[in-house]
């Protein structure tokens, strides 16, 4: 601030000295000095409006070089991206980096630069993670659906490591959003089966799978036309539904999904003496299925403590 | 003598300009104007068919559809009123759900308003007076921006 | 630190022009020779101050220093060098600084080069130049300082707005504003004049250089930003009537009347008043061009932000020039004396209707441009004048501006010149035009083409007997001149031959396009052959490969361009351009279809014979720099023989 102070003041007389010199000799002798004055003050009064010359200048570098040698997890998120951006900056081969700087923006709901970050770090370096993440970016980006680039990313990513999960229960998803239920069924039993216990992603995976394989199987177009129809009775849909399953499930020829239909319909209807009748069927039937009975047993306590409520 | 009858040939010369150009002004104006509407003030005037105007208004969420063949078809709506906008050009590229637009041609006879121009504005942070001011109107804009 | 001192040399430029007016009046009113000096040496010390100024905000730049709120509003540290440049001036703040280093050094200029002889005059304009820095500098430093600083430092930029960051903008307003600037020492030196009660030949003769310089650097800032629009705009025009461009026609209209009223002043001391007018006219009307992109009082395509604050202090400037320009007129023009009078088929004559025509086109253009603005005042609100207007109204004048052009140049000054040897001439021009009308006829022109080449040919014949009939001039002062002279009118009337070619082209072809598929439009079959990544530094890119085929083959590439820092979608178009026009195809939004294929939107249109604008917009350009240096020429001369 002291040297701002002697910058301005050397600048303020060599330019105010210069356009008053002509007026050094002349009478009265104080013309000069005055109008020196008068210049520096004016000069002076309009700077210190709005002026902050307390303020120091931050050029880039400097910030970045601050930003680099802070502790990261002590900066917030826009700034822990700027770090990582900072960091490629400085070297563009840094695959891990294009990696994290995908995840953060991916997080943030900037798809399109995350699909571009990911792709860069997968060009340096091949990663099952960070395929996994691209496709996950790729759903994100298109509202939910599971579109061929972001199948592909999946398909490459379990190829490399099959032990992670995202990839086959995203692959799943695909083969269920594209209609073929029985495929997605296999798909996610046996990526349920394959994940070890204590793996978080287990349980996660077990409830989303439940939730889409138990969603009731209608075709919309009829559902409209139905609801068009003048006699239109939903709670005699419902019950026309749960007749249907229960006839599938009686004759045996009830699949997995079917099932957890039944058991899912029950408990929405109240009926949870049904509800674990249902479900002690289902175990009956798919006892030799792991990854089924990792479901069916994360059913049970859940209806268990359902109950458990309810008294 | 000659000096005053040659000012005065310039004078006239002058004068048939002035009335041309007043003339003409005032006739392609009737022609050229184009007024404003906000989507509700549409729904109160009903402007007729064919008679170009210009909206202005938000883009409604989720209302843009783009036929696979070109254009987009999308809704304009101040929150009160709104209208089904028909373009067959090409959008902006600061066109965006949710953000102000301009748009100017002429309602059909189906009701809904077929577009020969969209206005996005270049500057995210700007909206169009008019726009603001409709907006603000209809209550759904509490922006600072005075005009 | 940097910023602190650029701010402190804004201040003192503002201060220095304080010390420019006094002591300039005071030099002009006792002759005072050391007072003199003073306000030569204030005029260069604020010039030095506000380059370096100029010159640290670049700095600030390069740096991206995001203290400074101009360069974070402005810049992104992944920029590439020549716009982070180029966004010096590419925002308000720092388009301002530019139009201030441009008007203190025509304050610097007219104290250094300005009127030798006659040094009262040339004093007083310096000080009424230092006003005008005043108003400017005080804008400046007081309501847009690009100096500010931001306490809350931010990590990033927020980008210059990328439509901005394209080679033609980034020159785009420094040519444009030495043209609005440069008018400002028209407007100087016709104040001046009318203060001393000078006649109206000494100020015209003082005046003509600076205003022919800022016409011909005006016709090239707008020809480049049409040329932008063009191109970067991505909506296949050059010209929209749209207010911010009307804003730099009118000033072009009211300049290009004062070159040529200005000749006729000097000559014969006629016209002594309008030019005096027009000088006071044409930089108001430049800074009324400022106002209207600032304010954002109308609604325009280009409008940068809306700031009522600015709006008021610049309608506050305009408010002095304007006004206490012409009350001085009013109170003083009678001393401008009266001219040689001249007969009705003299050059004046011709110059007197040329200047009318001028006006008039001016005038309604004003009409139109401000009509939304003057319904708002009376509680209309939303009323927009559309391009028919424009067009109605500024072509019929046009028109007759470019039949009566040919003949001016063979009338002699003050008496009668309409000779049958003129007759027979002009006569000939017909044949030409004739000529021009058939073959448009035969190519199939519509009406309005084939007047248009049926006027292009009289006067073009006519431009063309103009250099053929001089040719004998002896000097090369009188030789520039005629260049100048003939260049520019033979552009004058290129350009609106390109502009009737253009506005007869066919709309645009809009469809969706998967791989493979085709566009047809007369003459041309595209293809679109695929659609690849092609990112830049600061943004994410589609590339379209667009093959062509008209005979022969060959291959477009527009791009669509997604800039994350300013979350901006923009199209960088791709032209083939040939003799016959511009094809131009810009790639727009994809879309899926129901078979999940990507279709991409794409565009085309033929623009027919779009080399003209450009063609006449250089040969205007040549021909004022040429008679630019023709009148520098005979002033050394005249220099030489006194």
């Amino acid at each position: 601030m002291i040297l701002l102070a002697i910058i301005l003041a050397v600048t303020a007389f060599v330019f105010a000295g210069f356009a008053v010199w002509p007026s050094a000799r002349l009478q009265p002798r104080w013309l000069a000095p005055s109008l020196l004055a008068g210049l520096a003050s004016v000069a002076g009064a309009t700077y210190f409006t709005g002026a902050q010359p307390q303020a120091p200048g931050v050029p880039y570098q400097q910030a970045a070089a601050e930003r680099m040698a802070a502790n990261p997890d002590a900066l917030g998120p826009a700034a822990q991206m700027e770090r990582l951006r900072d960091i490629l900056r400085a070297d563009e081969t840094d695959a891990v980096a294009w990696a994290q700087l995908g995840r953060m923006l991916a997080r943030s709901e900037r798809e399109l630069e995350a699909i571009n970050a990911f792709q860069r770090s997968l060009r340096l370096e091949l990663n099952a993670r960070t395929l996994s993440d691209l496709g996950q970016t790729f759903i994100n980006l298109n509202d939910g659906q599971v579109t061929d680039e972001a199948r592909a990313a999946f398909e490459e990513a379990q190829r490399m490591d099959p032990a992670l999960p995202e990839p086959g229960f995203f692959l799943g998803l695909q083969a269920f959003q594209s209609g073929d239920i029985d495929a997605a069924e296999t798909i996610w039993l046996d990526l349920i089966a394959r994940l070890d216990d204590r793996d978080p992603y287990k349980i996660l995976i077990s409830e989303q799978v439940f939730q889409l394989l138990s969603q009731p199987q209608v075709n919309a177009g009829a559902v409209e036309a139905a609801a068009a129809s003048e006699d239109f009775d939903p709670r005699q849909r419902i019950a026309d539904m749960v007749q249907r399953l229960e006839a599938r499930v009686a004759d045996g020829d009830a699949g997995f999904a079917d099932h957890l239909r039944l058991i899912r319909v029950r408990g929405m209807l109240g009926d949870n003496e049904g509800g674990m009748d249902a479900l002690q069927a289902a175990r009956d039937r798919f006892a030799e299925s792991e990854g089924a009975m990792t479901i069916l047993d994360l059913l049970a306590a859940a209806l268990q403590t359902d109950e458990g409520q309810g008294e | 003598m000659r000096a005053r009858s040659q000012r005065l040939i310039m004078v006239a010369i002058a004068g048939v300009i002035l009335v041309a150009a007043v003339g003409l002004a005032l006739i392609a104006l009737r022609d050229a104007i184009v007024l404003f509407y906000s989507p509700s003030e549409v729904a109160a005037e009903h402007p007729g068919f064919g008679e170009r105007i210009r909206i202005g208004g938000l883009v409604e969420d989720g209302s843009v559809e783009r036929p696979a063949e070109g254009g987009a078809n999308f809704v304009v709506t101040d929150g009160a009123a709104t209208i089904r906008v028909i373009y067959d050009g090409s959008l902006p590229d600061l066109f965006r759900e949710g953000q102000g637009v301009v748009v100017e041609g002429a309602f059909i006879p189906s009701g809904d308003f077929e577009a020969s121009t969209v206005l996005a504005k270049h500057d995210e942070t700007y909206m169009p007076p008019e726009v603001a001011e409709a907006l603000r109107e209809s209550g759904v804009w509490q922006g600072e921006g005075e005009r | 630190m940097i910023a602190e001192t650029g701010r402190f040399l804004v201040a003192l430029a503002f201060a220095l022009s304080i010390l420019q007016l006094l002591s300039g009046w005071r030099a002009a009113s006792i002759g005072s020779a050391p007072a003199m000096r003073i306000a030569a040496r204030s005029a260069y010390g604020a010039l030095a101050a506000a380059v370096i100024a100029f010159g640290l905000l670049i700095i600030l730049f390069l740096q991206s220093d995001f203290s400074v709120a101009y360069v974070a509003g402005h810049s992104h540290v992944d920029k590439p060098l020549f716009y982070k440049i180029a966004a010096a001036w590419g925002g308000h703040e720092g388009s301002m600084l530019l139009w201030c280093v441009m008007l203190v050094g025509v304050g610097a200029a007219l104290a250094r080069f300005a009127l030798r002889q006659d040094e009262q005059l040339k004093n007083r304009a310096v000080s009424i130049q230092g006003g005008l820095q005043i108003l400017f500098l005080g804008f400046l430093a007081f309501a847009s300082n690009p100096f500010d600083r931001l306490l809350d430092v931010p990590l990033q930029g927020a980008d210059l707005n990328p439509i901005l960051q394209d080679p033609a903008l980034a020159i785009h307003p420094p040519t444009l504003y030495i043209g609005y600037v440069g008018l400002s020492a028209a407007f100087s030196l016709a104040v001046a004049g009318l203060i001393e009660g000078r006649g109206g030949r000494a100020i015209a003769a003082a005046l003509r250089p600076w205003s022919l310089f800022a016409w011909t650097a005006l016709t090239a800032g707008i020809a480049l930003g049409a040329w932008w629009a063009y191109y970067e705009l991505g909506w296949g025009g050059w010209w929209f009537w749209d207010p911010v461009e009307n804003a730099s026609f009118m000033p072009w209209l009211v300049a290009a009347a004062l070159i040529h009223s200005a000749i006729a002043t000097e000559k014969s001391g006629n016209f002594a008043g309008w030019t005096a007018f027009l000088a006071i006219m044409a930089f108001t009307m430049s800074t009324m061009g400022a106002f209207l992109v600032r304010s954002g009082v109308l609604t325009s395509v280009h409008a940068f932000a809306l700031d009522p604050e600015r709006g008021l202090w610049i309608l506050g400037i305009m408010t002095i020039l304007a006004g206490g320009g012409l009350t001085l007129f009013a109170f003083r023009s009678g001393r401008l004396g009266h001219g040689d009078g001249f007969a009705l088929t003299s050059r004046e004559a011709f110059i007197g209707v040329n200047n009318l025509l001028l006006a008039a086109v001016a005038g309604t253009v004003l009409f139109g441009t401000l009509y939304p603005l003057v319904m708002t005042a009376f509680g209309v609100s939303g009323v927009s004048v559309g391009a028919a207007y424009f067009n109605a109204t500024a072509t019929p004048f046009l028109a007759a501006l470019l039949i009566l052009l040919p003949i001016a140049p063979f009338l002699p000054w003050k008496k009668d010149g309409f000779s049958r040897r003129l007759a027979l001439r002009s006569t000939l021009w017909i044949l030409p035009g004739v000529l021009a009308g058939l073959w448009a006829f035969l190519i199939e022109a519509s009406p309005v083409a084939i007047a248009a080449a049926a006027f292009a040919g009289w006067t073009l014949a006519g431009v063309a007997t103009d250099l053929w009939h001089h040719r004998v001039l002896q000097g090369a002062a009188a030789r520039f001149s005629l260049t100048g002279r003939v260049l520019a009118h033979a552009g004058v009337v290129a350009v609106a031959l390109g502009a009737v070619a253009d506005s007869t082209g066919r709309p645009e072809t809009v469809r969706a396009l998967a791989e493979g598929e085709q566009i047809e439009i007369p003459g041309f079959t595209l293809t679109l052959d695929g659609v690849r990544r092609a990112d830049g530094p600061n943004y994410l890119a589609d590339e379209a490969r667009i093959v062509v085929e008209n005979g022969r083959v060959s291959e477009l590439l527009p791009q669509r361009r997604y800039y994350a820092a300013a979350d901006t979608t923009t199209r960088e178009v791709a032209i083939r351009s040939g003799l016959g026009g511009d094809l131009y195809v810009s790639l727009g939004e994809p879309r899926a279809r129901d078979s999940g294929e990507i279709a991409y939107e794409v565009r085309v249109t033929f623009n027919p014979m779009v080399w003209l604008l450009g063609l006449g917009a250089i040969m205007i350009v040549l021909g004022g720099t040429s008679a630019s240096i023709g009148r520098a020429l005979s002033r050394r001369q005249k220099e030489r023989v006194s």
